[in-house]
């Protein structure tokens, strides 16, 4: 064994006794080198005390509270689509338990039930369809890039926006125009692991995107959808974002507001493009 | 895992995330909106986590696939290791380091060193180093042979250090 081969096998031992990844006689081993090699002692502990300061360094990095809040809403949003929320399946633990009780108990029960926590029950039964999952991702992606102050890859005209998305995209971007709203700027945006363009509109203190996308069939449900003069739009609202999506030949396209828009608002300017 | 615990674990690796993420692209901005898709797909992604499983293996693996569509949506591919990368260099056998070295390595100097980097390497260092994954974990994470785990994180830690070394060397002779 030469000694670069010497030296790199004492490497790879050292490294893999700091990372506790040695068999017990492996590392038995290694502690006897250390004990009859003060240089290599050194070492180790030159390496400890750098992994230590390195991983210090690093760590002072942490998720900006945006990140978290933004997070904490995906979160929030995901526990209200779940078709057996934490309350409703609370109700059916307590309910399981009481058909262990006399009927003339249960029946007692329920009914104490329904008339003390009623307005919850009802409550949980007319809680509206929660947001399918492209509206509230599309939804989120907006908050991300445009909340509360716009983070934009590319701003000036329609056309030097075109020309930016040209190479970056699989289809032609013609930013619209509308009567009364400023073209901001644009982001290249992901969906599923496709590229997407945002591209947001400002008018007065309001604001909304306009999207266009590479769709898969399940990102138009049929529940969400809408005839309007014809045309088949899917409409709902997700993180107080009202959006709406249609399809033309093989490309998604989206509108999303800000929360003082509602969705006829969006429909109303889609067809005044 | 029920649902409850599920979204805390991935309450508790935001941090781990991004700071990889922040690390891996550079720009802070963009590394938010990779770990907000990875918080996504990884909501809709539940079911193919596998019951007592490690958490943070299968959501590295997820940032690491989010990076690589980042990266190709901007023309260009994650940087894989070179061979000559992976062969031992003389130069890196007789490399001396000692605590006045150490104590010389500026923050800023270990963010450069770090970002110079080849990605698969500094992926392997951050995730070992910073965020403690066995090599097992990171096998898991970033779908490579054990073997190679090592190789790759045990060149990226010789090379940072070399860096970091040249560095402090410069800012000496500086001062």
């Amino acid at each position: 064994m030469n000694s670069f081969s010497a030296q790199q096998e004492i490497d790879a031992l050292l490294y893999a006794y700091l990372d506790d990844e040695l068999s017990a006689e492996e590392r038995a081993a290694f502690e006897k080198q250390l004990h009859r090699q003060p240089e290599l002692r050194k070492r180790l502990e030159f390496e400890r005390q750098f992994r230590a300061h390195f991983r210090q360094t690093v760590r002072q990095t942490e998720a900006p509270a945006r990140l978290h809040a933004r997070v904490e809403a995906l979160l929030e949003a995901e526990t209200s689509a779940s078709p057996a929320s934490a309350s409703f399946r609370s109700w059916l633990a307590w309910l399981q338990g009481a058909v262990m009780l006399p009927r003339w108990a249960m029946a007692a029960a329920v009914l104490a039930l329904l008339i003390l926590l009623g307005g919850e029950v009802i409550q949980f039964v007319s809680t509206p369809a929660a947001p399918h999952t492209s509206f509230r991702r599309l939804a989120g992606k907006y908050d991300v890039y445009f909340t509360p102050e716009p983070v934009l890859d590319v701003q000036g005209d329609g056309e030097q926006i075109e020309a930016w998305f040209q190479s970056r995209v699989a289809w032609p971007v013609q930013p619209p125009v509308w009567p009364g709203w400023t073209l901001m700027g644009g982001r290249l945006a992901e969906f599923h692991h496709e590229p997407a363009v945002y591209l947001l509109y400002e008018g007065g203190n309001q604001r909304f995107a306009f999207i266009e996308f590479a769709p898969r069939a399940s990102d138009f449900p049929e529940e969400k959808r809408q005839v309007v003069d014809g045309r088949a739009l899917y409409v709902d609202e997700a993180f107080d974002h009202p959006v709406i999506l249609w399809q033309e030949g093989d490309v998604g396209y989206g509108l999303i507001g800000d929360a003082t828009q509602s969705v006829k608002d969006l429909v109303a300017l889609l067809f005044r493009r | 895992m029920p649902d409850d615990i599920f979204k805390q674990e991935l309450l508790n690796a935001l941090d781990a995330l991004y700071r990889t993420a922040r690390y891996m692209i550079g720009d802070p901005q963009q590394a938010e909106d990779i770990v907000h898709d990875v918080v996504a797909k990884a909501l809709e992604a539940r079911h193919t986590f596998r019951r007592g499983a490690e958490m943070r293996p299968w959501l590295f693996a997820i940032l690491r696939n989010t990076v690589a569509d980042y990266y190709r949506r901007r023309g260009r591919q994650f940087e894989r290791v070179a061979i000559d990368d992976l062969e031992y260099d003389a130069n890196e056998a007789v490399l001396s380091l000692d605590d006045q070295v150490l104590a010389n390595v500026m923050d800023e100097t270990i963010e450069k060193a770090l970002a110079q980097l080849p990605e698969e390497m500094r992926l392997a260092v951050l995730l070992a180093d910073v965020e403690g994954l066995s090599y097992r974990e990171i096998a898991e994470a970033l779908s490579w042979p054990p073997g190679t785990v090592m190789s790759r994180l045990h060149r990226g830690r010789k090379k940072l250090r070399q860096r970091l070394l040249q560095s402090s060397q410069i800012q000496a002779y500086l001062s």
